[in-house]
């Protein structure tokens, strides 16, 4: 307790000797200085001589304290160090490393104080330099191990998002895009560019580049003497560390460094295996990327950079593999498509178009098939077209040589030629131009070959069903064209076939009419069961059956039941069906059946048509129910109609039976007046249009071509409109042109007019005899009434009435001789 | 269009949305005779607004002073730093045309120190209409040599990765070291306060991308667009932007005046204060 008088312990602990105060300033612990404001020192202590190697002479007046830093260091002093100063007068740690004599450097913290003068300017700079090797090495070894952890982070992170790129990549466009973008954050590059290799084009392509004015950025052959080629060769990783290095080892990246300012340039193929496994391994593209400072490497980023090579070499196979898949199957999927759709057409030329229009876009931007067959076939899709002048001599080679033309590279015309064969051979050839691939290209050739096999097997059929077809056309006009009774005027027979639309193939229908003798017509519809050139023969066999087994005292029903025998043997002709009809050209007498066909349609000169239903059996040779034909007799008067005919006439699926038959009835009763020529195609093209399913035979036999028409009528104006109704019927029976036929209507009406009014006026019991006639150049009709006409007939005759007659007869003659006879004469106006 | 929802990063937005944001982000100061032409302060690499504090003052009676902070920088709001709009002088130039919009400034004249000369180089080839005259303090449009054109401008890519270094070795410590710093000025002692909180303290991470920006920038392209009269403040021995570099400002520059000054280093604004006030006021 030194209060309490104790020894006094200050004394013990004075100096053992006198501290010098100089001593004190030049070997004290820490570096001192003293500078002027602009840093200029004018004093420095023996200890940071020492620690710098420099002599006191060497820096007092002659340097400054920031001469003595490191470049970086100037910076700092100068933007930090220097305002901080002037800002506070004073500042603390501020860590520097001093450049010594030796050129080592002294890690140090700094300290300084500015000391004004009265006037508060600055005067002087009093700095203390702490020796801080130990510190700073600890700090270095911190940051360091910062810079590592934080670089080794960063890396990590960019690469499993590359790798988490990579794996959600499913192309191979996707992954060079994905790889291309990790060198900058991954390791600061400054650009980067990635270049896959093509094996079948021998090309090594340009693919995507961060930066691609850095320049050198194109496609070039694996040969190339060029650094990425020959990167891509080796499968080794390159550092060209600076463009020295460039220069000797790479020149042709030279020009492009120095351009755009790069100083070191990694060239990293992209393999699939390991860089230690070298067989079996493939680089299958290069990633270069580059940096603006001399950049080293160091053994970890080499490291991360060899490992990035060979995640992204992995994902571009997969890649490429699942490329492959994928193609593949679209392909087979392209071609099963097509095949399908070539074959919902049968005909060639819709087919050849179909095929182009398939082609066009799905895998060409322009296609034209051109094909000797069908009379030449030249179908163009898309465009535009390339130079026809190339594609011409490229066609006959793939035609002479019967294999496909490919263009080359570079070849101007760019487009495939396939040459289409089918059974040995060409058909013509396809030309395509199509989008350039990258890659797979013997897999698209193979595919290519294949679509051509395909499209020359398809073209081939649609060619022989356009034969068969034709062929079966032939046969069938052939047969329906045979000679049809005409001239007889007794009766006239119109017909119409109308084949199916939709391009079916023919069908069976057929019709006919022949004499049995000079007085009995014979008339048939039928139906063969099946399409195509069978059906046409067997149609014909059975108009032959027919036309032999028609005889004087057959009849309908038993010539059905000599056709079941003939079907017999026959069995193509089985179910079909015939509407068979014989009339008595004397006596007017219809007989009639029906094996299995719809009924005839009958329309007597007045009234509604009918449909005549009795005489149905089954069809020929069908072997169920009542095996006996039976035959119907039907009287036919002069002005008849009688209509034969098809269910494609009738049928119609968007129309119910019932429906067509009452269709069919009512135009042809509207059609009662129309002449005969014409009739029924009208029908047809009425009831059944132009593009139906079925094929349509129709045969109207107009009867009735009597030269002339007796009628007796009472004395009644009524009466008129019958009479003009049965004469209409017996003129359009005999084919006698409208202008003519209102012509004698009007005059025949007029006369039987003037009959009543002036022959029967107080008769009303009285008859009128109308008596038509025609003759081949001529109709003449006589109107005669047994009245008591008052007065002179031409007294008698009303102005008009008569007026009117003569205008539309060429010659009026009237008979007294027994009543009254007005003879009117039109000469037929259609010769 | 953008709206006040704030959906749209701030780095992406068009400079000239009209809201006073900048007021904030830029710890933008407006001081002096509200009735004077604008004159805008901005600081260089390494410091803040504070560096123009012996000068500025100054021009308050005449000039309407417009001080604010780089983002990153001072009292900036550190927040709105994106790497893509700061990734060139661009972004930064477009921030003092945010100023000046904001503001409604016209007839500005523009005090750069170091980049920030180059900095308003850029705002006013971008929008000339606003800037009257620029002064250019220690300006350098490159940093790095060119030898290939024959340009020098005293560093090489490694004195860069050397800055770099001296800014990681010192960072390092000043989390810790930064103690409350008092400026010895009885007379003024809000400033102290002041200092203690923000006097050139940078974010580490932002002052290395600031160097990097700096010091990696090329404007030389620039210069010869600039058609403002500008003011070139060259100072003695400047190790940042020396002699032989403001020679080629001056030369390249159209409408330059040059005036080479006793004062040394990079900071006359703090070294020199009287010195650059005098050639400041003279030259305007």
């Amino acid at each position: 307790m030194s209060d309490s008088g104790g020894p006094d312990v200050t004394q013990e602990l004075r100096l053992p000797w006198d501290d010098d105060p100089d001593d004190l300033y030049e070997h004290a612990p820490c570096g001192y200085l003293t500078t002027l404001p602009d840093g200029t020192i004018v004093k420095v202590n023996q200890t940071f001589l020492v620690w710098t190697g420099y002599t006191r002479a060497e820096l007092v007046g002659h340097r400054r304290f920031r001469d003595l830093l490191g470049s970086g260091g100037q910076i700092y002093h100068e933007t930090h160090y220097a305002p901080l100063l002037r800002m506070q007068d004073e500042v603390h740690e501020m860590a520097f490393e001093v450049v010594c004599a030796d050129n080592t450097t002294l890690p140090t913290l700094v300290n300084s104080v500015l000391s004004r003068g009265p006037a508060k300017e600055p005067r002087a700079i009093r700095t203390t330099v702490f020796n801080a090797t130990e510190r700073r090495s600890y700090e270095n070894e911190l940051l360091h191990a910062r810079r590592r952890a934080e670089e080794s982070e960063r890396r990590v992170q960019v690469l499993q998002e590359i790798v988490a790129d990579l794996a959600a990549a499913p192309t191979e466009a996707e992954v060079a895009e994905a790889v291309v973008r990790a060198p900058e954050p991954a390791f600061g590059a400054a650009s980067s560019s990635i270049y896959l290799v093509d094996v079948e084009r021998d090309l090594i392509v340009a693919v995507s580049s961060t930066d691609p004015t850095t320049g050198n950025w194109d496609d070039m052959p694996r040969s190339s003497p060029r650094a990425v080629a020959r990167v891509a060769d080796r499968g080794d990783l390159h550092v060209v560390g600076s463009v020295a290095e460039a220069r000797e080892h790479f020149p042709d990246l030279v020009d492009n460094m120095r351009k755009s300012g790069r100083n070191t340039v990694v060239l990293l193929p992209l393999t699939t295996g390991g860089s230690d496994e070298r067989v079996g391994t493939e680089t299958l593209g290069v990633l270069a990327f580059s940096f603006t400072g001399e950049r080293k490497l160091g053994d970890n980023e080499l490291r991360v950079v060899r490992l990035l090579g060979q995640q992204a070499g992995q994902a571009l196979d997969r890649a490429r593999l699942y490329d492959d898949a994928r193609r593949r199957e679209e392909r087979t999927t392209f071609l099963g498509e097509t095949t399908r759709t070539l074959d919902e057409l049968h005909r060639l030329l819709p087919r050849a178009r179909r095929l182009v229009d398939r082609v066009v876009p799905e895998i060409a931007d322009w296609a034209l098939l051109q094909l000797s067959i069908g009379g030449g076939i030249h179908e163009e899709s898309g465009g535009p077209a390339p130079d026809l002048g190339l594609l011409e001599p490229a066609e006959q080679r793939a035609i002479r040589a019967s294999v496909p033309v490919f263009p080359a590279a570079g070849d101007p015309l760019g487009c495939v030629v396939l040459p289409l064969t089918a059974r040995g051979r060409v058909l013509g050839t396809l030309s395509m131009r199509m989008a350039p691939d990258r890659r797979g290209a013997a897999a698209e050739r193979a595919f290519l070959i294949d679509l051509a096999d395909r499209a020359g097997m398809a073209l081939e059929n649609a060619r022989l069903y356009e034969q068969e077809r034709e062929t079966a056309r032939t046969l069938q006009r052939s047969l329906l064209a045979a000679d049809l009774p005409s001239g007889d005027s007794r009766f006239a027979v119109e017909t119409h076939y109308q084949a199916a639309g939709q391009d079916l193939e023919v069908g069976g229908d057929w019709f006919d009419a022949f004499m049995i003798n000079k007085d009995r017509l014979a008339i048939a519809v039928g139906d063969v069961v099946g399409r195509g050139i069978d059906a046409a023969t067997t149609m014909g066999q059975l108009r032959s059956a027919i036309r032999a087994l028609a005889g004087d005292g057959v009849g309908p029903a038993r010539l059905l039941e000599a056709l079941d025998r003939f079907v017999d043997r026959v069995e193509t002709a089985r179910m079909a069906t015939v509407a068979y009809a014989e009339v008595d050209l004397v006596t007017g007498e219809l007989v009639y059946a029906c094996a299995g066909h719809l009924p005839p349609l009958f329309q007597a000169p007045v009234g509604i048509p009918e449909f005549l239903l009795q005489a149905r059996s089954a069809p020929l040779g069908s072997r169920a129910g009542d095996l006996r034909r039976t035959e119907q007799r039907q009287p036919l008067p002069a002005g008849s109609r009688l209509l034969l005919y098809t269910d494609g006439l009738i049928e119609r699926r968007t129309r119910p039976i019932d429906k067509g038959f009452e269709v069919l009835a009512r135009e042809f009763a509207r059609r009662r007046d129309a002449p005969l020529p014409g009739l029924t195609a009208a029908l047809a093209d009425l009831l059944v249009g132009r593009d139906h399913a079925d094929d349509v035979c129709l045969l109207c036999l107009s009867l009735g071509s009597e030269e002339r028409i007796e009628r007796s009528l009472g004395a009644d104006r009524m009466q008129i409109a019958q009479l003009r109704s049965e004469l209409r019927g017996w003129l359009v029976a005999h084919g006698i042109e409208a202008d003519c036929r209102d012509a004698v209507l009007l005059a025949c009406s007029e006369a039987v007019a003037n009959a009543i009014e002036h022959g029967y006026r107080d008769d009303p019991f009285g008859m009128i005899d109308v008596v038509g006639t025609v003759t081949a150049d001529a109709v003449e009709v006589r109107v005669t009434d047994r009245g008591t006409w008052r007065g002179a007939v031409t007294d008698v005759a009303r102005g008009r009435g008569l007026q009117l007659i003569r205008e539309s007869m060429d010659q009026v003659l009237f008979d007294r001789t027994d009543g009254t006879t007005v003879i009117m004469r039109r000469s037929r106006g259609d010769l | 269009m953008p709206d006040n929802q704030g959906d749209v990063p701030d780095g992406l937005e068009p400079y000239g949305y009209r809201d006073m944001r900048t007021t904030q982000r830029n710890a933008v100061t407006l001081t002096g005779n509200d009735l004077g032409q604008p004159m805008v302060f901005a600081h260089g690499y390494g410091c803040d607004q504070n560096m123009w504090r012996l000068v500025a003052p100054a021009f308050a009676d005449t000039y309407r002073l417009v001080l604010f902070d780089h983002v990153g920088n001072g009292k900036s709001d550190l927040s709105a730093y994106h790497d893509d709009r700061y990734s060139t002088l661009d972004g930064y130039a477009d921030d003092v045309l945010e100023i000046l919009h904001e503001n409604d400034l016209w007839d500005v004249v523009f005090v750069g120190h170091s980049v920030s000369s180059m900095i308003g180089i850029i705002a006013a080839i971008k929008e000339p209409e606003r800037f009257a005259k620029l002064v250019l303090i220690g300006p350098s449009p490159r940093y790095i040599n060119e030898p290939a054109d024959g340009y020098l401008g005293g560093f090489t890519h490694a004195d860069l990765d050397s800055l770099l270094d001296s800014l990681d070795s010192n960072y390092l410590g000043w989390s810790s070291q930064m103690a409350p710093v008092i400026m010895g000025n009885p007379e003024r002692p809000e400033l102290g306060e002041e200092l203690t909180n923000s006097f050139c303290r940078t974010d580490p991470e932002i002052a290395k991308k600031f160097a990097r920006v700096t010091f990696l920038a090329d404007n030389r392209d620039d210069l010869l667009k600039l058609r403002t009269p500008s003011l070139i403040l060259q100072c003695t021995d400047d190790v940042i932007a020396p002699t032989f570099v403001g020679d080629y400002v001056h030369k390249h520059t159209a409408g330059s005046t040059m005036v080479y000054m006793n004062a040394t280093g990079h900071c006359p604004n703090l070294s020199a204060p009287e010195e650059t006030i005098d050639a400041i006021k003279s030259w305007l």
